[in-house]
């Protein structure tokens, strides 16, 4: 039983990170435009995760250094610091974000009004951590996300072209014309990116040293940032679904919150739509958490500043202040006016755009045997890693010019 | 002296250029009419599904209220978008029957709530959202 709530760290980093705000929409967009045809980014960005998941949960436990605590050792001092400061920004960008869609899933399920709502969220949010352990607020919201299913299954119920579906899983471009090209592009590196967002690794391998993780759960680590990963990609490949079957046909490229939740549920009844509502808010919220939290351990790991969500506060004052820091300014950005869709296409291409300094300093040390001794890359990590690496350097270089073009995706 | 007040003189007409390049009309292009009336049919097509959605009752009333809410506010913005910029020539006609129609989608998402409950009057409004539908259609093709 023990084992089985362990992997609910898997579960809410994957959900946190695959399921929030910008996948939501930005899949069933896909779907939407380009059917099944991007189901191979989906693959892609699950087996990028798993990689680079596996390796910072083991760097963690074999060399006790969290991922910023990497960054600072392999990349120096200034450029760790710009990736610091862009990490935040991001995960502040996309804490503000979830915040807003937070506020507008529990008015379309109360009806009260959505300001309030959004004054409340961060408010409730805060309290969570303070008062729960670690371990809770992951069983939390890792264990509520899974109401999530039930956009799965609507794709299911929906009896999507299965075969069809499989041919998604290989790139192909079906029209030739350079805008549909363009476009396409843009979708894959969104998707990719999304499935990638660096907060992921910061908070599961955070995650991992709060749990006091030893040399004895290493097993368990692959097992947990895969499990977790499938599931979240499992969800996505549903987002996908859905799009390409109720909004591709009908010509809806849907830009609403309100839209996806619909889709979520759209074969079954109201009980199925409370459901699809309740996952989805528990997916934002894990998101705004893990991004609210990831702010805090990036600043204090970076400056080797004592953190930990299981410490009191008093023993950890600049950790506190910082994700009450990272909570007030994301409830100043959300409230602002900003609209949730807005900030989440911003965060998501930069992502796309700072995520190789992430990447690179986890592989560089996963694979150094003075650190990891006989923990250290086998060759198919390190191959696999590069590999990886190497994609996301090209989509990072690809990502500001395809939002140029195709103007963030409109078609 | 002089130097100063040519210099200030420069500076003012450069910030008077500034504001009025800001203040001109962006301009609609043929690919933005496009883009624009792709934007409008999916929004006719988005309101359409979900009157089907609460017409078998598979809604809740907050779902439902809030829903047409954020889909108003959405032809809102398109609305504004267009009254901003200038049709590019060539494209007026089909800008304006897009203006149009959003502006009709505007009014019958206003009285949706209203009809809760009323199934026949859903039918009739999902009838005006197809016409609605067919005129972007028709103006899309034109472009």
């Amino acid at each position: 039983m023990k084992k089985l709530l362990g992997l609910t760290l898997g579960i809410m980093t994957a959900l946190g990170g695959f399921v929030d705000l910008g996948q939501i929409v930005f899949t069933m967009q896909a779907g939407a435009l380009f059917s099944y045809q991007l189901m191979w980014s989906v693959v892609l960005g699950t087996l990028g995760i798993i990689v680079y998941m596996e390796m910072c949960g083991r760097i963690a436990v074999v060399a006790k250094e969290p991922v910023f605590a990497v960054v600072r050792t392999q990349l120096g001092f200034p450029l760790g610091m710009v990736t610091l400061i862009a990490s935040n920004l991001l995960n502040v960008i996309t804490c503000a974000a979830e915040l807003g869609g937070i506020a507008v899933v529990l008015h379309l399920l109360t009806g009260w009004p959505e300001k309030l709502l959004l004054i409340a969220t961060p408010v409730v949010l805060g309290a969570i951590i303070f008062l729960l352990r670690f371990q809770w607020i992951e069983r939390t919201f890792g264990l509520s996300g899974l109401t999530m299913a039930v956009f799965a299954v609507s794709a299911v119920t929906l009896h999507p072209d299965w075969s069809q579906l499989a041919r998604g899983l290989a790139p192909a471009i079906t029209q030739p014309d350079t805008k549909h090209w363009l476009l396409y592009g843009y979708f894959a590196v969104g998707i990719f990116s999304a499935m990638l967002m660096e907060y992921e690794v910061h908070f599961y391998s955070s995650g991992a040293m709060e749990e006091d993780w030893t040399t004895k759960d290493l097993g368990e680590n692959f097992m947990v940032s895969a499990f977790g990963s499938i599931l979240g990609a499992l969800l996505t490949a549903g987002l996908l679904v859905l799009g390409a079957l109720l909004f591709l046909p009908r010509g809806i490229f849907p830009e609403i919150l309100s839209s996806t939740t619909m889709a979520g549920a759209f074969p079954f009844g109201q009980k199925a739509l409370v459901l699809a509502l309740i996952g989805t808010m528990a997916c934002l919220a894990g998101a705004a958490l893990e991004t609210g939290l990831s702010g805090a351990y990036n600043l204090c790991q970076f400056f080797n500043l004592a953190w930990g969500k299981n410490q009191p506060a008093k023993a950890v004052p600049i950790f506190t202040a910082a994700w009450i820091g990272m909570f007030v300014v994301a409830f100043l950005i959300a409230v602002s006016g900003l609209r949730p869709l807005q900030l989440v296409n911003i965060s998501i291409i930069f992502g796309m755009v700072v995520m190789p300094l992430t990447y690179y300093p986890i592989l560089k040390t996963a694979a150094d045997k003075n650190i990891m001794g006989k923990h250290v890359n086998d060759r198919l990590d390190t191959v696999l890693g590069t590999a990886f690496l190497i994609l996301i350097a090209i989509a990072a270089v690809a990502a500001i010019p395809l939002m140029i073009v195709t103007h963030s995706g409109r078609p | 002296m002089w130097r100063i007040r040519q210099s200030t003189t420069a500076l003012v007409l450069l910030l008077a250029a500034a504001l009025a390049s800001c203040s001109r009309k962006k301009t609609i292009s043929r690919d933005d009419a496009r883009s624009e009336v792709k934007s409008a049919i999916s929004l006719v097509s988005e309101s359409a599904l979900f009157v089907d959605y609460v017409r078998q009752g598979r809604s809740t009333r907050h779902y439902a209220d809030g829903h047409v809410a954020y889909l108003e506010d959405a032809v809102q913005q398109s609305l504004d978008k267009l009254k901003q910029a200038e049709p590019e020539p060539g494209t007026a006609t089909a800008v304006h029957e897009c203006r149009t129609q959003l502006e009709l989608l505007d009014r019958e998402l206003f009285g949706i709530p209203a009809k809760f409950g009323h199934d026949e009057a859903l039918a009739a409004a999902k009838e005006r959202m197809a016409s609605m539908r067919a005129g972007l259609e028709k103006a899309g093709s034109s472009l």
